[in-house]
């Protein structure tokens, strides 16, 4: 009798074990997602700071501090092929452009 | 023995007694355990129910709305979260302090936000600041008011400022595009709201969420446009001095990459000045520049004699006439046509050959060759080069210009488009149909987002005139440079081949033109002998005080426009260095 009533008991810890710890685990995953969403929001609003802080004026300005020799970007950044690679459609339309 | 035996037996019964006590105990402690438990299950007391049963609060998700972005990827509109403060009035401790307890913290005035709350007494969300500096954020976020909550929200942002705002346009109050590609694009830019619920404890602290019910919000897409900001910052400012210096109504300006057929930059300014009534019927760019129309693909214009190297390719490719053929044009009046009407000239020179008709830019020639022409081929060269379609370049708004109808056609339509007259256009028609002499005679599809060059789309390109035809005409608009009414547009840098254009300014009440009102233009591409780019300019009745002619006025902001974006884009220069210019 002593012993069911311990193993009852046992069991019944275990339980109550399993659950807490399914509990804190569900916690800690409610508290990463807000600490995620919350870098989330930190990136998007540096990414936002960069963005000003990078403005083809401010980097003009900074170069002619420096006194350095930038060269240009070459054309097309993109890759993007010469005219006689292109499809020439005779006596076509032009196809409209859709997004 | 025998008297410990007894002793014995009286021990074992009473610990048997004890344990049979000790299990009855155990067994009527664990059934009024058990009893409890049941209990609580199936009947509990309505204040632990009150209290112990966990509440579900949901949650909004916010997605960000996506990115727009010049061609090499500056981000030209992007969002962040920021927030708002509500109260809700059933909620606060003192309906009646909470005005001065919130003003205090947000450093605000305490009357406005009692007055907010009195607008809706019964409201449970009264927003007192729809958005919050991050000092006041931490401020109410520190103060721990009972009633008061925080709400996020998106926050759109324009790094630089209004620079190309007609075209980037921009969001409304619920984040939705009002404007320019904002709005055009809104459905590939907006985030969806996700939404989430989670376990609350009594203190309203988040548990832990259900999985089953998190619908995670889905981020807008990014968008990569082809305006390249540096060159639309140049231009933007090149046509702003031009219009300013002109005492003008205002400008266009657009740069395309002649090769691809993508806008490098696009500008349409306004101003307000006595006599020019243009700006007031735009009354939205009032209200924000973002929201005006974009004139570039809205408003045609008569383009005047930057029309007539169309015609004069195509006479030319026809066989009406050749480069070297004298024309018999007048020396000292107007030019009368078989019809007998009259065409004048700004200058007289007498018979010239067909490429200095195009050179000094001579209606009497243009008009000699037209009577050549039937109508019909006339018509259908002037639909080829696109005039009268959509470019669908992917600006919205855009419209097809103003094409005489073929049954409307007469003798004085034939002779009057040759000269950019009776016809309306749309900057974008005329810089795209302008491509073709920068290109091998073909027409490119122009485009406003920067596409991958493996797209059908982007490779689709439309023949117009042959090559040959191209390198001759290319080479008398080289001479509209040189000899013509493009000289003072001439660069140190690179060889241009362009045309002006001086067009009266027609009455908004028609019936005729104005007399000393103008709307010069400039179309010019360069490097000569491999084109990267073509600009087209466009100036709103300058004072003709100052100066009015399109190669005055406009070339010298395409010359300059074309020297900036070629040495930015590190096209080498083809000007040899001995030039006279």
């Amino acid at each position: 009798m002593i012993a069911i009533v311990l193993a009852f008991g046992v069991i019944g810890l275990a339980l109550l074990h399993v659950r807490q710890q399914r509990v804190n685990l569900t916690n800690e995953i409610k508290v990463l997602h807000e600490e995620y969403r919350h870098h989330e929001q930190t990136l998007w609003q540096l990414q936002t700071e960069i963005a000003v802080r990078v403005r083809p004026d401010q980097i003009r300005a900074t170069v002619d501090q420096e006194s350095v020799d930038w060269q240009p970007i070459p054309m097309r950044p993109l890759a993007m092929p010469a005219a006689d690679t292109q499809t020439i459609i005779e006596g076509s339309e032009p196809i409209p452009y859709v997004d | 023995m025998s008297t410990d035996a007894p002793l014995l037996t009286s021990q074992a019964r009473r610990v048997a007694y004890l344990a049979r006590l000790y299990v009855l105990g155990m067994l009527l402690a664990l059934a009024v355990i058990v009893g409890r438990v049941v209990q609580l299950k199936l009947a509990p007391d309505d204040r632990l129910v009150a209290s112990s049963n966990p509440t579900v609060s949901s949650q909004a998700e916010l997605g960000r709305r996506g990115n727009l972005l010049d061609r090499r990827g500056r981000i030209l509109a992007t969002s962040s979260v920021g927030y708002r403060v509500f109260i809700d009035p059933m909620v606060v401790d003192d309906p009646h302090t909470i005005a001065v307890d919130l003003a205090a913290v947000l450093n605000d005035d305490p009357a406005r936000i009692d007055q907010e709350i009195s607008k809706r007494p019964d409201s449970r969300y009264i927003v007192v600041n729809h958005l919050l500096d991050d000092w006041q954020v931490d401020a109410v976020q520190n103060a721990k008011l009972r009633g008061v909550g925080l709400e996020p929200r998106l926050v759109r942002h324009y790094p630089h400022g209004d620079l190309a705002t007609s075209i980037v346009g921009t969001v409304g109050f619920e984040h939705s595009g009002l404007g320019g590609f904002e709005h055009a694009f809104d459905t590939t830019l907006a985030p969806s709201r996700g939404s989430l619920e989670f376990v609350r404890d009594t203190k309203r602290r988040a548990l832990w969420i259900d999985p089953e019910q998190y619908t995670p919000a889905q981020d807008g897409r990014d968008i990569r446009f082809s305006i390249d900001l540096v060159v639309q910052e140049f231009a933007e400012q090149r046509l702003q001095t031009c219009v300013d210096e002109h005492n003008a109504g205002g400008g266009r300006l657009i740069v395309i990459d002649c090769t691809t057929g993508e806008i490098l930059a696009m500008c349409d300014t306004l101003r307000e000045r006595e006599g020019w009534d243009e700006f007031t019927s735009d009354e939205m760019r009032k209200t924000h520049p973002s929201l005006g129309r974009n004139r570039c693909v809205t408003d045609p214009y008569e383009p005047g004699s930057t029309f007539k190297p169309f015609f004069w390719a195509v006479a030319t490719e026809l066989g009406y006439a050749t480069p070297d053929e004298m024309l018999d044009c007048p020396d000292h009046t107007g030019h009368r046509t078989s019809q007998g009407r009259l065409i004048r000239d700004s200058h007289y020179y007498g018979r010239v050959d067909w490429q200095t008709v195009l050179v000094k830019s001579m209606n009497s020639g243009m008009a000699i060759v037209a009577e050549r022409m039937s109508h019909e081929e006339l018509q259908e060269s002037v639909s080829e080069f696109g005039f009268g379609r959509r470019t669908f370049c992917g600006i919205p708004g855009e419209t097809i210009g103003l094409v005489t109808p073929r049954q409307k056609w007469t003798h004085y339509t034939q002779t009057s488009v040759p000269m950019g007259h009776e016809i309306g256009v749309t900057a974008v028609q005329m810089i795209r149909a302008f491509s073709v002499f920068a290109r091998d005679g073909t027409m490119p599809a122009l485009r406003i987002t920067a596409t991958t060059p493996d797209s059908e789309q982007f490779r689709a390109v439309h023949r117009i005139v042959s090559e040959e035809t191209v390198r001759t005409t290319r080479a008398a608009l080289r001479d509209v440079m040189m000899r013509g009414t493009g000289r003072r547009a001439q660069s140190e840098l690179y060889q241009l081949f362009g045309k002006s254009g001086t067009p009266q300014l027609p009455k908004r009440e028609g019936g005729g033109y104005h007399e000393d009102r103008y709307m010069p233009s400039f179309i010019a591409g360069a490097p000569f002998n491999d084109p990267q780019i073509v600009v087209l300019c466009i100036i709103d009745d300058p004072d003709k005080t100052i100066a009015h002619y399109g190669g005055a006025v406009a070339g010298p902001v395409v010359r300059d426009v074309i020297d900036h974006t070629l040495q930015y884009l590190g096209v080498p220069s083809d000007q040899p260095t001995d030039d006279p210019i």
